[in-house]
């Protein structure tokens, strides 16, 4: 997987919004919302781990697999369900 | 004091929480039961039940972690299973304090069951290590519950939790839901109320986890409530839900996380932190996809050092040559010769077949030392939160198989007991994951006393042998994961999984958990050792054992190339696999290296033992056990012929 080095100032479609899949490691993130298609178990889950609109999280790295960590938990998401969360635009 | 505190023991002590927060060291610290403890999420299975003598004989049970109600996994249905079971019993609710918010997600559902409740906010020095602070009184005050600050693993504010327990009172707290919900809620409250009695769980509660859809609630239902009162339930969410675009579970937790934001935003002080320590960069290593390999062979290579090399080699070689072959044996037998009268009553004791110059030898110098040495190196290793890193490292492995990176947990505990492991299968989401791993611990996980022997014979021969014993038994594994993959229908699920921050093992634990494991592995190895010896005593005495040697020799002799004497190993091995392991051991000099690594792999890949074989007809019935061995035995003779051809053509050991 290679990142884009500024992928926050890369312009995306609105149709489209960022998951947290895009975001590079060592920076923080705000959470939007789900994906529209995810799982209602997967949400429940997501969502007791944290993964609430508006919470912050940062991201620790997105190899092999998503690594985040929310409050004092590090959490691993492989892709598909990284790629469901979607993120804030920043400000 | 005594009679007053009598008077006012509540029925018993329920505790719950999320998953790796401690609560079997704090069930351990109440009762003084001994449950398996571990740094990953997932290590109880089911629910465990003590009395705490401090409390005058309160029942308190132990029951596996939940994220979040509604249960979705095997074992979260188990803890379901208790709160509707254990009408009237106190909640305690386990919490990790440095996750205040996931933790009160929990809370606000459960303050509402009509329990008394407890809150114990453990694992308080790793919150303030991470600079953070909790006002524990204005918790309880936001709460209407106590809340005690606890450092289990140290026994910190223990004393202040159990004086708590006994005053614990249902909660004063109520959150508010959407007014649609509340509606509901009020609407289903009136067929709920009978059950509520009963149960001891408030109907509003109730209703909370139907309209999430728990499965277990349920089927809980089902058998209490008439189907027409059912049905009307179920018509009222399905109400609700076409009110909705989320899922009602979803809105039921995002209303619980918003209020579980609000609560710890006012009772937390988060201090700025410090760069990443030692443990959290090494954390991140151990998991990244160049470094984590390095250091998963080092790991390895220490266990291969102090298992293999110290236990089996050092400490066998003490024991068994020196301590029983020198000094106890000789001693023995002559004091039977000299005592017993009786040829036949003398060999069943010491003969080749003796109950104790084979099956106590076998378990006290072969097997005794090698487990130790394998528990200390586990549970050092279960305490450090390594092996929730590996569920990161190996889930592309994984995905081949159709699994994710979780199976790794089963697996890596299979190394312990294949048995034990079976029963962890339930942390995993689907019944065909289920049904994977346990074929796959069934055919290629061999467990640590078989392990300990096995690499004690490798080791003896060379590294060499132990590279190839590890490659064929792993493309094993993986060859058959992938075709089962192929051949099991289903959906794979996707890795998610939290990882426990890295520690330094506590001597203290790890050794009460090598403790706990010899002494149960002592009580179901030694009888099995010694009905194994008596069965080939009885075999041989009859006359049997020759014939069924004999009738063996094809395939030992003329498949695997094995002496026709390797068959007893073989029958052996079929009430455990260490015990047969044990018995080509035991062989030694008679076999080439090549013979050897052909028996061991045959041995690896054999079935597994006759505990962890009643295990798989518990989990997933007769039929599919029958079936499992059906495959297995046949195919772990075939390949082992396959490798001894192999070797051949190769000239490797011969």
């Amino acid at each position: 997987m290679k990142h884009k080095p500024h992928s926050h100032s890369v312009p995306h479609h609105a149709g489209s919004p960022r998951t947290l899949r895009q975001i590079d490691p060592g920076s923080a993130a705000r959470v939007a919302g789900f994906a529209a298609g995810t799982a209602s178990e997967l949400r429940e889950r997501l969502l007791a781990y944290g993964l609430i609109p508006g919470q912050t999280l940062s991201v620790i790295a997105q190899r092999p697999v998503t690594v985040i960590q929310i409050e004092h938990t590090e959490l691993a998401l492989e892709d598909t369900l990284a790629a469901c969360i979607e993120i804030a635009a920043a400000h | 004091m005594s009679s007053e505190l009598t008077a006012s023991v509540p029925p018993g002590l329920l505790l719950v929480g999320q998953p790796n927060v401690g609560k079997s060291v704090l069930f351990h610290a109440l009762t003084g039961r001994y449950v398996t403890v571990s740094n990953y999420p997932g290590t109880t299975v089911e629910v465990s039940r003590g009395t705490a003598q401090a409390l005058g004989g309160l029942p308190v049970l132990d029951t596996p972690g939940v994220i979040s109600l509604p249960s979705r996994t095997g074992d979260e249905h188990a803890t379901t299973h208790a709160l509707l079971g254990e009408a009237n019993a106190t909640l305690l609710q386990v919490g990790d304090a440095k996750n205040l918010r996931r933790t009160l997600q929990l809370t606000v559902l459960m303050a509402e069951m009509g329990r008394p409740m407890l809150l114990a906010l453990n694992m308080i020095d790793e919150a303030e290590a991470r600079g953070a602070t909790v006002d524990a009184a204005a918790l309880a005050a936001e709460l209407g519950l106590p809340v005690l600050p606890t450092v289990a693993t140290r026994g910190q504010g223990i004393d202040a939790l159990r004086a708590a327990i006994p005053r614990a009172a249902v909660p004063r707290f109520r959150l508010e839901y959407p007014a649609d919900v509340e509606s509901t809620l009020d609407r289903m409250a009136a067929p709920l109320a009978p059950l509520g009695e009963g149960c001891g769980i408030a109907p509003r509660a109730l209703g909370l986890l139907f309209l999430a859809g728990d499965g277990e609630l349920e089927g809980w239902l089902e058998g209490r409530l008439g189907e027409g009162t059912l049905d009307t339930l179920r018509a009222l969410r399905d109400a609700l839900q076409l009110e909705s675009t989320e899922p009602l579970a979803a809105v039921l937790q995002q209303t619980r996380m918003a209020a579980a934001e609000r609560i710890a935003g006012r009772v937390i002080r988060q201090a700025p932190q410090a760069a990443g320590s030692f443990a959290q960069r090494l954390g991140a290593r151990a998991v990244h996809p160049v470094w984590g390999w390095p250091i998963l062979l080092a790991v390895l290579y220490a266990i291969y050092g102090f298992v293999g090399e110290f236990g089996a080699g050092t400490l066998v070689g003490l024991l068994e040559e020196d301590l029983f072959g020198g000094i106890i044996n000789p001693w023995f037998e002559g004091a039977v010769r000299a005592l017993v009268p009786w040829p036949w009553a003398a060999d069943l004791l010491i003969g080749e077949y003796g109950l104790w110059t084979m099956g106590m030898t076998y378990a006290l110098a072969l097997i005794l030392p090698i487990v130790t040495t394998f528990f200390i190196a586990f549970g050092a290793l279960e305490d450090s939160g390594y092996f929730s890193r590996l569920t990161v490292l190996s889930n592309r492995s994984f995905s081949k198989m159709g699994l994710n990176g979780r199976a790794v947990l089963p697996m890596v505990l299979g190394l312990g007991c294949v048995t034990m492991a079976t029963l962890t299968t339930r942390i995993l989401h689907s019944p065909r994951e289920k049904l994977i791993v346990t074929f796959l611990l069934a055919l290629a996980i061999p467990c640590s006393a078989q392990l300990g022997v096995v690499m004690g014979m490798l080791a003896g021969i060379s590294f060499t042998a132990t590279l190839i014993w590890f490659v064929v038994v792993l493309a094993v594994l993986v060859t058959v994961g992938w075709l089962a993959n192929r051949v099991i229908k289903g959906r794979r699920i996707p890795l998610m999984t939290e990882l426990p921050p890295l520690r330094l093992p506590a001597v203290g634990n790890v050794l009460t958990k090598t403790w706990a494991r010899l002494k149960w592995y002592l009580i179901e190895v030694i009888p099995l050792f010694l009905l194994g010896a008596f069965i080939l005593y009885v075999l041989d005495r009859i006359g049997a054992l020759p014939w069924l040697i004999e009738a063996g020799e094809p395939l030992v002799t003329g498949w695997l190339g094995l002496p026709k004497e390797a068959s007893a190993a073989f029958l052996m091995g079929f009430l455990r696999r260490d015990f047969g392991a044990t018995g080509l051991f035991a062989m030694g000099a008679a076999l080439s290296p090549a013979q050897m690594l052909v028996g061991i792999v045959t041995l690896t890949l054999f079935v597994p033992c006759f505990a962890s074989l009643m295990m798989i007809v518990k989990e997933h019935g007769a039929r599919r056990a029958a079936l499992m061995v059906a495959l297995i035995v046949p195919l772990a003779f075939f390949l082992g012929g396959l490798l001894r051809f192999a070797l051949a053509a190769a000239g490797w050991g011969q």
